[in-house]
């Protein structure tokens, strides 16, 4: 933990990457030096060239650090660098790592055994966000931490399954870390910046630019033992990351989903490369731990769970669920096996969406 | 000598009475028109000289000075001319009739004498027997359309000299009558569109029955292809058959707006379906002289907005006033018109830009952000007028190639027609209300009763959908027609429930 004024200054200079910064802090040691160290000192270790030198000598003025400092401090912000001693461990071993981290949140969080990063598709098929939120609650319940990237679709839907129970999830965000974006999601920034932790390595304020967000997936995959990838598109966010997942020598595993849905098609070609084929919570488990007897009974036969239907008590509602379950999903296929009106099948379908039964997004019918 | 003949303007999609006098008196030969003429009006001195002299008539050379009454009104048109010939040779003495004065007149003029038909003669024959003058010479073309207003004598006349001889011996001219009032009564409908010739949409069709029964306006949401306009072409169909009074009110419009061809009563509610290129004015109407807009022209008929998102904006904050009041007022300079517009409005839109959002089988290039601006291009007042929003899906080939019959319109049709005379019955002593659309939040409370049980349900409903008060007044609407379609007296959960299923973006807005 840091408060230190320089370590601010330092990250606010966002014309360099993390590379540079880094070999800066293993020459010269501390920002301070950095920051009181003569052109020719800098020029000397020929880690910057000379137009990146004026980049740097021009943004010398601690004003903003200072203003941003006594910003932390009032937002209870935790500043963790490179060489703190609560720097989480499997991060310091990539590539590049962030040389300053911005914590908001239980940074406990980052000494945590196993993590697991979660990630897909904005646009994700109802079924995979049902996955997601599925995946989430039951893997943070076996005491895992999820990372995800606080982005709209599958990484919201991951961080919600997380946070509703105990909540072990961590956000990396690309933005400075007193933003929220998408917006839409910020309703569970401000859930997970209570109860869970939301990490950033940009500067307070930093806005969502475009290349932040690939940058920020190295951190995800970095903070992690594993990478589920949910559902992917092809060239997708989650694909970069789950890229970079393996340069970093982090196992991958996939959720296998419907093959003619398009937003599968990246994930799905992920498991024809060979990641590991996850259907529930304990195939990932399964490589961290030796399964302990109590854990089944604990779950009665878990892989039971997922096609386990809810009985209503209703007939004809536990006749629409179980066709629902077998894929007949539109009120036109509905209306074709259930021989009834469409006014009557409207009546139900209202009646089970009241009881969480049922949701009905875009006019496909699915199961809660 | 001073003449006094009768005629018809027209004011928005009404007639009414003008005097056209006539004083041919010594002096030096001048032509003098006064009483707010406009262009069109005023060349009819050339066109009425030319036909008098063809006709084999004199054109008097003298003072001559012919006055519209009332002044204060502009006159457009030209279908003075055959009253001005008239008052000229009537002045001069060349026809000699006291029974001129009981006649209205109206018709144009061909240089040769011929009388052409003119614009409007609807609403003139209506002016007229509102008027109760009971004899009218209308152009020749014109006579069917005029023959539908019942009770007093056309004269159809395809010239000026039939008419002077008409005064002269009586023998010219016979009434006209026609049976095209039978002809809309024996009509069998004919639509070039019917439901049984749609596969599938089930969940669209009953949405558009209910929105028929209760002329509730309809937003449709779907993906390119899924039969969304199709649709909205059929949906006459299945709306209730036009009454004579109906026809009539119609036919007005159409004739006022010069769009009436070889039919001469519109025996069909109109459809029309403008192209999203469409400005304002031309949705609403105007003009210098004020002329019906596309949402007069869909009175008692349909106006499909296809492409909604796409209009411009300024276009459909238009269609504001008309949905509220049924009617629309267009102030220009000259004159400030009112007319009716009590249309259904059916509109179309995609999801989002690319048309894919949500769609199973095909990938949306959409952001978020993108999806959202296209969803908000539509604005909370308009979509507040609007009942029901449905999704239409695109069908799977199976559901394409179904053996299934459908119901055909005409089944429909009699369910809606059931619907709209208990309302009708209903709704006797409110001035105005004909349909559950129309009602107001006093009277939800007091036609759309709800027991306990269903009070109960509407709460769920309404915290689990997060609904404004308007929301909820728009299921409690929509369960009434569902309960109207029934034949029911009482609104039941499961018109509730059904009721909720069009509703779409309630549930759907700032996801």
């Amino acid at each position: 933990m840091t408060d230190n004024i320089y370590w601010i200054w330092f990250s606010s200079l966002n014309k360099m990457g993390s590379i540079k910064k880094k070999a800066l802090i293993d020459y010269f040691g501390h920002p301070e030096m950095v920051y009181k160290a003569r052109r020719e000192d800098i020029e000397r270790s020929k880690i910057l060239k000379p137009k990146e030198c004026d980049a740097l000598f021009a943004m010398k003025d601690l004003k903003k650090a200072e203003k941003a400092k006594k910003f932390i401090k009032e937002h209870h912000i935790v500043l963790i660098s490179i060489q703190d001693e609560g720097y989480p461990k499997k991060l310091k071993t990539i590539y590049d790592p962030p040389v300053l981290l911005y914590a908001l949140g239980d940074i406990t969080l980052l000494q945590r055994d196993l993590t697991i990063a979660m990630v897909g598709s904005r646009k994700a098929s109802m079924n995979a966000l049902q996955e997601a939120t599925k995946f989430g609650t039951s893997l943070s319940k076996m005491g895992i931490t999820i990372v995800s990237g606080l982005a709209a679709g599958i990484d919201g839907a991951s961080h919600e399954g997380a946070i509703n129970y105990l909540g072990s999830t961590i956000a990396v965000i690309g933005t400075g870390i007193n933003r929220c974006y998408p917006r839409s999601n910020s309703k569970i920034y401000q859930k997970i910046a209570q109860k869970g932790l939301i990490l950033s390595e940009y500067f307070l304020d930093e806005p969502p630019l475009a290349f932040h967000f690939p940058q920020r997936n190295r951190i995800i995959s970095g903070l992690s033992d594993g990478l589920l990838v949910v559902e992917a598109r092809e060239k997708s966010g989650a694909l970069i990351t789950a890229k970079m997942a393996l340069e970093q020598g982090r196992t991958v595993y996939v959720i296998p989903q419907n093959i003619e849905t398009p937003s599968a098609r990246g994930s799905n070609q992920l498991m024809k490369d060979g990641a590991k084929i996850v259907t529930e919570p304990k195939d990932i488990l399964e490589e961290y731990v030796v399964p302990v007897e109590n854990l089944k009974t604990s779950q009665k036969n878990p892989s039971d769970d997922r096609i386990e239907l809810k009985k209503t008590g209703d007939l004809v509602q536990d006749k629409i669920l179980a066709y629902v379950a077998e894929g007949y999903n539109t009120r036109e296929q509905l209306l074709y096996v259930m021989q009834m009106s469409i006014a009557e099948l409207n009546g139900v379908l209202s009646m089970m969406e009241l009881q969480d039964l049922i949701v009905l997004k875009f006019d496909q019918i699915y199961l809660v | 000598m001073l003449s006094k003949i009768l005629s018809c303007g027209l004011a928005g999609v009404n007639g009414y009475k003008i005097t056209v006098e006539c004083d041919v008196s010594n002096g030096l030969p001048t032509f003098s028109l006064v009483g707010l003429p406009d262009a069109a009006v005023k060349e009819s001195r050339e066109r009425v000289y030319s036909a008098i002299k063809n006709s084999g008539y004199k054109y008097p050379m003298k003072r001559i000075t012919v006055n519209m009454a009332p002044a204060e009104t502009r006159k457009e048109g030209p279908s003075f001319d055959l009253p001005i010939a008239m008052g000229i040779l009537q002045a001069s003495q060349q026809v000699e009739s006291d029974q001129l004065e009981r006649y209205l007149l109206v018709g144009e003029l061909s240089l040769g004498g011929e009388i052409k038909p003119v614009k409007g003669i609807l609403p003139i024959v209506l002016a007229a027997k509102k008027d109760q003058i009971t004899k009218v010479i209308i152009p020749f073309e014109n006579r069917e359309e005029a023959a539908v207003v019942e009770g007093l004598s056309i004269y159809p006349a395809k010239s000026l000299s039939q008419v002077v001889k008409y005064f002269k011996d009586g023998s010219s001219m016979q009434p006209y009558q026609t049976a095209i009032k039978q002809n809309l009564l024996d009509q069998k409908q004919t639509h070039p569109m019917d439901f049984a010739e749609i596969k599938g949409q089930a969940n669209a069709k009953r949405a558009l029955e209910v929105s028929a029964a209760g002329a509730h306006n309809v937003l449709m949401q779907g993906p390119p292809g899924s039969g969304k306009t199709l649709l909205a072409k059929a949906f006459p169909s299945i709306l209730p058959s036009l009454t004579l009074e109906e026809a009539l009110e119609i036919t007005k419009i159409y004739s006022v707006a010069g769009y009436l061809k070889d039919d001469h009563l519109m025996m069909h509610r109109p459809f029309r379906a403008p192209h999203h290129t469409i400005s304002g004015v031309a949705l609403a109407g105007g003009g210098r002289i004020p002329k019906p807009g596309e949402v007069s022209l869909a009175h008692l008929g349909v106006l499909f907005l296809d492409e909604l998102p796409e209009f411009k904006k300024s276009a459909l904050e238009v269609l504001r006033q008309p949905l509220e009041d049924q009617e629309v007022t267009i102030t220009r300079v000259n004159a400030a018109l009112t007319f009716p517009a009590a249309f259904m409005l059916i509109a179309s839109m995609n999801p989002c830009k690319c048309g894919y959002y949500g769609d199973p089988k095909h990938e949306c290039t959409c952001t978020e952000s993108e999806i959202r601006a296209y969803q908000h291009r539509i604005s909370g007042p308009l979509l507040d007028r609007i009942d029901i929003h449905i999704h239409v899906p695109t069908l799977a080939f199976e559901e394409l190639e179904s053996a299934q019959i459908e119901e055909s319109s005409e089944v429909i049709r009699n369910r809606v027609n059931q619907a709209r005379k208990l309302q009708n019955k209903r709704y006797a002593s409110e001035k105005g209300i004909y349909f559950n659309a129309q009602l107001t939040p006093r009277m939800i409370s007091k036609y759309c009763y709800l027991g306990e049980q269903e009070k109960t349900f509407m709460e769920k409903v309404y915290s689990k959908m997060n609904l404004s008060a308007r929301g909820y007044h728009r299921i409690l609407k929509l369960a009434r027609t569902i309960a109207d379609l029934l034949g029911e007296e009482t609104i039941s959960i499961q018109h509730l429930s059904e009721a909720v299923q069009y509703r779409i973006l309630d549930q759907e807005v700032g996801a």
